[in-house]
C-alpha cells in the first residue's frame, strides 16, 4: 500500500469516528430534540443589542423586541451603539419613550459593546440579540425556562436564515438547519461550543464572575461558550426558539465572514491549547475535534488540489500529445474498480445524506438542486476557508493577542 | 452514559473501518480469482492456437488460415485481458499476487509474439508484428503521459490496420528476465518503445506516421 493510501486511511478512520459519534448521539437523543423545557416562573431579562452602523436594521430589530411575547415589566432592552458613523444612535434614541435604554460609546468592537451593556443590565438573565435578527414572538419564553436548572448558565436558540432568494442564501439556510440539529444533539453531552449572537441568554452573575466577553477574541460568542464549559457550567439549546438572521448573500461577504470565523476558531484553540487531552470535555473532545477539523481540512484541500492539478495537467498533456502524435484522445476505456475507499465513501456519504434528509424533513420542502449543490459545491468551500484562515492566522499571529487559559483543576 | 457514547462510537468506527478492510481484501481476492480463471481459459485458447500454428507446417494452407484466424482472435482477446488486469493491479491494495498474474499475462504475450513470428514465416503471411513495450508504473509524470499517449496511438494503429498487424503489448517494468533480455537485445533505453517486424525499433513517444511508414495498411 502506498503512502497516499495510508494517509487516506488515517483520515477515513478519524472521519468515521466523528460520524459514528454523531450517529450515536442521533440514535440516542433524536426523540428528545423537540422536547420543551417545563414552563415555570418567568425571570427578569435584559436584552443587549450591540449595534455598529446598523441604521437600516436597528428600527426593525427594536420593534421586533418590543413585540416579544414576554411581560414588559420583566424585560429590559438595552441598545449599545458602538460608535456608529451613521444614524444608528439617533434612530434607536427615538425608542427611549418605549422604555428602551440607548447608550453610545466610542467604537471598541462587539465584545466591548456587550461588556458595556452587561454593566448596565439590571436583570438576572442577560440576552444578546444581533442587530440583523428577528425573533419569533415566543422565542424568549421558550429559552428562559431552561434556567430552572441552576447548573445552566447559557441557553441558545435555533438560528435560521431569513432571506432565501440567492443560491448562497439557500445553501446557508440548509447549513443553519443542520447546525441547529447537531447543536441540539451536542447539548445532551454539554458540548455546545457556540452561543451565537442572534439570540443567546446568559446568567448575568456567571458572566460577571467570568469577566464578561473576551474583547481580544474575534469570535466572542464561541469563546464564551468554551469558557462556560471550561468552568463547569451547562449550555442548553431551545430548539423551538427561533431567531431569524440574514447570512451573507454575496460570495465576497461570505468569504470574509467565514475567514473571520476561521481565525476566531484558531484564536480559541490557541487560548485553550493547554487543556489538550486533559481530563475535561474541552481537552478530550472539543479541542481535539477542532484541531483535527483544521488539520484535516488543510491536508484534504492540499491533497485535493494536488490530485486535481496533477490529473488536470496530465489530461491536458495527454490530449495535446495524443493529437500531436496522431492518436485519437477520444478513444478511452472507462474502468471503475470498486475498492475499500469506495466502500468507506459510500458508507460516509449515505450516513451523512440520510442525516441531512432527516433534519430537513422537519422543514418546508427543500429544492433538490439546492441540496445536491449544497453537498457537492458549498461544502467544498470549507477546507479552502479553513486553510486560508490558518494562513491568515499565522500572518496575524502577533497582532491577535490572546492570553492562554491554564487548566488549574 | 457519556463515556459510553465515546466508547461506543470508537467501537462502531473500528467495526466500520475493519469492515472496509475486509471488503477491500475480499474484492481484491475476488478480482484475483476472476483474473486467474480468465487466464486459465485463455491458456486453453492459447494452447489451441499454438498447436494449430505448429501443425500448420505439416498440414498446409488450410491449417495456416485457421491458425491465423485463431491467432487474431487470441490477439484481440488477450489485448482486452491486458487492460483488465492492468486496471485490477492498479486498484489492488491487498493481493500482491495480482502482479504475478500480470507477469504471467506478459509472458503469454511474449510467447504469442514468438508464435506470430513463427506462423508468419511458415505460412508466408504478410502481417506485421508490432510489439508495444510499455510501463505499468511510469516513474515520472511525463512518462505517465507518454505511456498513455503511446497506448492510444497503438490503439489507433490497430483500428487503422486491423488484421494486417498483430499488436502485442508487453509490460517492460515487471522485472521479468525474458522482457529484460528483449530490451537488451533491441537496445531499448527509453520507454515506451515499439518494435516492428523484429527489425525497426522506435524509442520514446512515437507518432503514428512514423509507425505507418513501416506498417503500410
Amino acid at each position: 500500500m502506498d503512502l497516499l493510501s495510508i494517509i487516506y486511511l488515517i483520515i477515513i478512520f478519524v472521519v468515521l469516528y466523528y460520524t459514528s459519534f454523531q450517529l450515536n448521539l442521533f440514535l440516542k437523543f433524536k426523540g428528545k430534540v423537540r422536547e420543551k423545557a417545563k414552563i415555570g416562573k418567568l425571570p427578569k431579562v435584559s436584552l443587549i443589542v450591540p449595534a455598529y452602523n446598523e441604521e437600516k436594521t436597528i428600527v426593525r430589530t427594536i420593534k421586533n423586541l418590543l413585540r416579544l411575547n414576554y411581560p414588559k415589566n420583566k424585560l429590559e432592552i438595552i441598545v449599545v451603539d458602538d460608535g456608529s458613523k451613521d444614524k444608528t444612535y439617533e434612530k434607536a434614541k427615538k425608542f427611549e419613550k418605549f422604555g428602551v435604554k440607548v447608550f453610545t460609546k466610542p467604537n471598541g468592537g462587539k465584545a466591548n459593546a456587550l461588556n458595556f451593556g452587561l454593566k448596565h443590565a439590571k436583570n438576572e438573565l442577560v440576552g444578546v440579540v444581533d442587530c440583523d435578527t428577528i425573533l419569533e414572538k415566543d422565542a424568549l419564553i421558550k429559552c428562559v425556562n431552561y434556567f430552572n436548572n441552576p447548573k445552566v448558565a447559557c441557553v441558545t436558540s435555533r438560528i435560521l436564515q431569513r432571506r432565501k432568494k440567492r443560491i448562497l442564501e439557500r445553501w446557508q439556510d440548509i447549513e443553519l438547519k443542520i447546525i441547529a440539529y447537531t447543536r441540539k444533539l451536542a447539548q445532551f453531552l454539554n458540548l455546545i461550543t457556540a452561543t451565537p449572537g442572534p439570540l443567546s441568554l446568559y446568567r448575568k452573575n456567571v458572566l460577571i464572575k467570568l469577566k464578561g466577553f473576551d474583547e481580544k477574541c474575534v469570535l466572542e460568542d464561541n469563546e464564551i461558550a468554551w469558557r462556560l464549559i471550561f468552568n463547569g457550567y451547562e449550555i442548553k439549546m431551545a430548539y423551538d426558539a427561533k431567531a431569524y438572521t440574514n447570512m451573507p448573500s454575496k460570495l465576497k461577504e461570505f468569504w470574509r465572514q467565514r475567514v473571520r470565523w476561521g481565525i476566531g476558531g484558531l484564536q480559541i484553540i490557541k487560548k485553550y491549547f493547554s487543556t489538550f487531552l486533559r481530563n475535561h470535555p474541552i481537552g478530550t473532545y472539543i479541542l481535539p475535534s477542532s484541531i483535527i477539523g483544521y488539520i484535516f481540512s488543510t491536508i484534504g484541500i492540499g491533497l485535493f488540489f494536488y490530485l486535481l492539478l496533477s490529473s488536470l495537467i496530465e489530461k491536458i498533456l495527454y490530449f495535446v500529445k495524443t493529437i500531436w502524435y496522431g492518436g485519437n484522445p477520444f478513444i478511452f476505456s472507462l474502468s471503475i474498480q470498486p475498492d475499500l475507499f469506495l466502500f468507506y465513501g459510500l458508507i460516509l456519504f449515505s450516513l451523512s445524506f440520510f442525516f441531512v434528509i432527516y433534519v430537513l424533513h422537519g422543514y418546508k420542502k427543500t429544492n433538490i438542486i439546492d441540496l445536491i449543490t449544497f453537498i457537492f459545491v458549498y461544502l467544498a468551500f470549507f477546507p479552502i476557508i479553513a486553510s486560508y484562515s490558518i494562513y491568515k492566522f499565522l500572518r496575524l499571529y502577533k497582532q491577535l493577542k490572546i492570553r492562554p487559559i491554564w487548566l488549574t483543576k | 452514559m457519556i463515556k459510553n457514547i465515546y466508547l461506543q462510537s470508537l467501537i462502531l468506527a473500528i467495526f466500520i473501518f475493519l469492515s472496509g478492510i475486509m471488503f477491500g481484501i475480499w474484492i481484491d481476492n475476488y478480482r484475483l480469482s476472476a483474473i486467474r480463471q480468465n487466464l486459465l481459459s485463455d491458456t486453453v485458447f492459447w494452447d489451441d492456437s499454438l498447436f494449430l500454428s505448429k501443425y500448420s507446417q505439416f498440414f498446409g494452407q488450410d491449417f495456416c488460415d485457421k491458425a491465423l484466424n485463431l491467432n487474431l482472435l487470441f490477439n484481440e482477446k488477450i489485448y482486452k485481458r491486458g487492460i483488465e488486469i492492468e486496471n485490477a493491479v492498479l486498484a489492488n491494495k491487498f493481493a500482491p499476487e495480482m502482479r504475478e498474474e500480470l507477469k504471467k499475462y506478459t509472458l503469454m504475450q511474449a510467447q504469442f509474439w514468438l508464435n506470430s513470428i513463427d506462423l508468419k514465416k511458415k505460412c508466408n503471411f504478410t502481417y506485421h508484428t508490432v510489439v508495444h513495450l510499455q510501463m505499468l508504473n511510469p516513474p515520472t509524470p511525463q512518462d505517465v503521459v507518454d505511456n498513455k499517449a503511446q497506448a492510444n496511438i497503438m490503439l489507433k494503429l490497430k483500428e487503422e490496420c486491423g488484421n494486417k498487424i498483430m499488436l502485442i503489448p508487453l509490460y517492460a517494468d515487471l522485472n521479468l528476465t525474458t522482457i529484460d533480455a528483449i530490451l537488451v537485445n533491441y537496445n531499448v533505453k527509453k520507454l515506451p518503445a515499439v518494435i516492428i517486424d523484429e527489425q525497426y525499433v522506435f524509442q520514446g513517444l512515437t507518432p503514428i506516421e512514423e509507425l505507418m511508414k513501416i506498417v503500410k495498411c
